[in-house]
């Protein structure tokens, strides 16, 4: 039985009716604008990848964090959470359909910030396409993972705002997206080489570059690890806060 | 077949309070048995605990203690082979996306039953024809009136095909001519051999569609049999009367 592409059809009918994600696909390309025309004004070519790079993953990051909080809350004040458990589809299934479908989004954000780059004159051009197109695909996994992790999170503690709001700017940061994680303060760094957001980042940009990539294969496998670890972490949470939420009655809002 | 569609045994539910130390014993050992293909109604007052036990029998509450089964399957132990077989629909305004059309919603919900393609299309339009939705089915449901999205509540709930359709006060905002047209169908969906579970505190329509009531106070099953025999054993005229010498004016 699969919920996968009704789930996504669902999530794109619903995407269309949204406000709230329209509003990153009008940040993104005037967050880059603004880069680009620092990076211009201070003569820095070699920072047009960073201008490229971080409205992407701030868009992703909002997106993913959004979706994260949004299902479980939406569906919850809807009074669809209960029919929608006691129904025989997988509910992990179609969290994950409904998060990678909203990650799409990202591919339209990624097509502005493009088109502003290009309409400034920017100089920019992909030197390294398979890693370019390799990181941005270990980059949408390890996205929807971390997803499934937070919304699990969510559904745990019923509050899904307060943690959006903290874990927005902090995690953008600690994810290197503005700037590499290599230039943080030292006792940093370790804890954003946790966060699939750098290694993602610094990907993206060394793809940018004429530089050679140094380990592409094995960078990428660090994402990949770390959706996975999430993932992993995810579904298992997911699992036990269904069961608690069926034992102590709190699925319902009120 | 030889399993009754509804069977629950010494069913309890106790909730714990947030933050304190009481308890509240929404349902109190309920044994009840109901057939196949009988309309079921749940009466009592607020509070009395009939959502709780629509919620037990549709899995997404676990049973403090007894148990309860659905066509033989344990709602705990086989809880894989009970969802296919219910369906749950509150009254109200919940359990829609108001922003999808009637179809949309339809559509998504076939899907979680492992109803698709072409099979869920056609499932899906004799619903809509069925419950007078076909001209407004593209149309966002907040757009609808109250009845026309309680009708879309019960195509919904029966998308699946359910044995056992669980209703939460499905008639709650309507008129009296659209309650009459949702008892009618009611009946029909009984006709074709499901089962109906009914939270109702309309008694003239628990009177006229239920082939038996249960009369729940403070979680407790105070009694169980056909409103007729309830009426005539009480010696009052209405079941509303029997219910108010039964359970109390107030309470
Ligand atoms: N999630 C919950 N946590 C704590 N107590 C709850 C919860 N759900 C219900 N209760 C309590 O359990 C009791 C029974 O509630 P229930 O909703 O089953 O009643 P009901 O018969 O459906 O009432 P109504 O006619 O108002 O819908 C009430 O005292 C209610 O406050
Ligand atoms: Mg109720």
């Amino acid at each position: 039985m699969s919920v996968v592409w009704p789930a996504v059809r669902l999530q794109f009918q619903l995407l269309r009716t949204s406000n709230d994600y329209l509003l990153e696909l009008v940040r993104a390309p005037i967050l880059g604008l603004v880069l680009l025309a620092l990076a211009a004004y201070h003569d820095r070519p070699d920072l047009v990848p960073n201008a490229v790079v971080a409205p992407v993953m701030v868009a992703l990051w909002g997106t993913g964090l959004l979706a994260a909080g949004e299902l479980i809350d939406v569906d919850r004040e809807l009074g669809l959470l209960e029919p929608l458990i006691a129904t025989p589809a997988p509910f992990p299934s179609l969290l994950l359909s409904r998060v990678a479908a909203t990650s799409a989004l990202n591919g339209v954000v990624l097509a502005e910030v493009w088109l502003v780059a290009a309409a400034t004159g920017a100089p920019i051009s992909v030197r390294h396409p398979l890693v370019f197109v390799g990181a941005l695909v270990v980059t949408a996994f390890a996205m929807v993972a971390a997803s499934l992790l937070m919304a699990t999170l969510f559904l745990a503690t019923r509050t899904a705002l307060p943690f959006q709001n903290s874990l927005t700017y902090p995690l953008l940061v600690l994810g290197g997206v503005f700037v590499p994680v290599d230039s943080l303060p030292g006792w940093l760094q370790p804890l954003g080489r946790l966060v699939f957001l750098s290694w993602s980042s610094d990907l993206l940009r060394a793809s940018l570059r004429p530089e050679p990539v140094a380990q592409p294969l094995a960078r990428m496998g660090v994402v990949i690890g770390l959706g996975g670890i999430a993932l992993g972490i995810g579904l298992l949470v997911l699992r036990r806060v269904l069961r608690r939420v069926r034992a102590d009655g709190s699925l319902r809002l009120t | 077949m030889t399993h009754p569609a509804v069977l629950t045994e010494n069913l309890t539910r106790v909730y714990a309070a947030r933050r304190s130390a009481t308890t509240v014993t929404a349902l109190d050992s309920v044994s009840l048995r109901i057939e196949h293909g009988e309309v079921h109604g749940l009466l009592g007052p607020n509070g009395a605990g009939k959502s709780t036990l629509m919620k037990l029998l549709s899995t997404v509450l676990l049973p403090t203690s007894g148990r309860a089964e659905v066509c033989g399957h344990d709602v705990v132990t086989a809880t894989k082979a009970v969802r296919p077989l219910i369906s749950v629909v509150f009254g109200g305004e919940r359990g829609l996306y108001p922003r999808l059309s009637a179809r949309q919603n339809l559509m998504y919900w076939a899907a979680l039953y492992g109803v698709c393609g072409r099979v869920a299309a056609t499932r899906v339009e004799e619903l809509l024809d069925r419950f007078d939705l076909r001209d407004r089915a593209s149309d966002r449901v907040e757009t609808y009136s109250a009845g026309m999205r309680q009708r879309l509540h019960l195509a919904r709930g029966l998308i699946g095909n359910p044995r056992v359709l669980l209703l939460d006060e499905p008639t709650n905002a309507l008129d009296p001519a659209a309650a009459l047209r949702l008892r009618q169908t009611i009946t029909e969906i009984a006709a074709q051999g499901r089962t109906i579970l009914i939270a109702t505190h309309d008694m003239h329509e628990a009177e006229h569609i239920c082939d038996r009531v249960s009369l729940i106070d403070h979680g407790r099953l105070i009694a169980t049999e056909s409103p007729h025999a309830l009426v005539t054993r009480v010696q009052v005229p209405t079941l509303e009367d029997a219910y108010l010498s039964l359970v109390g004016p107030s309470s």
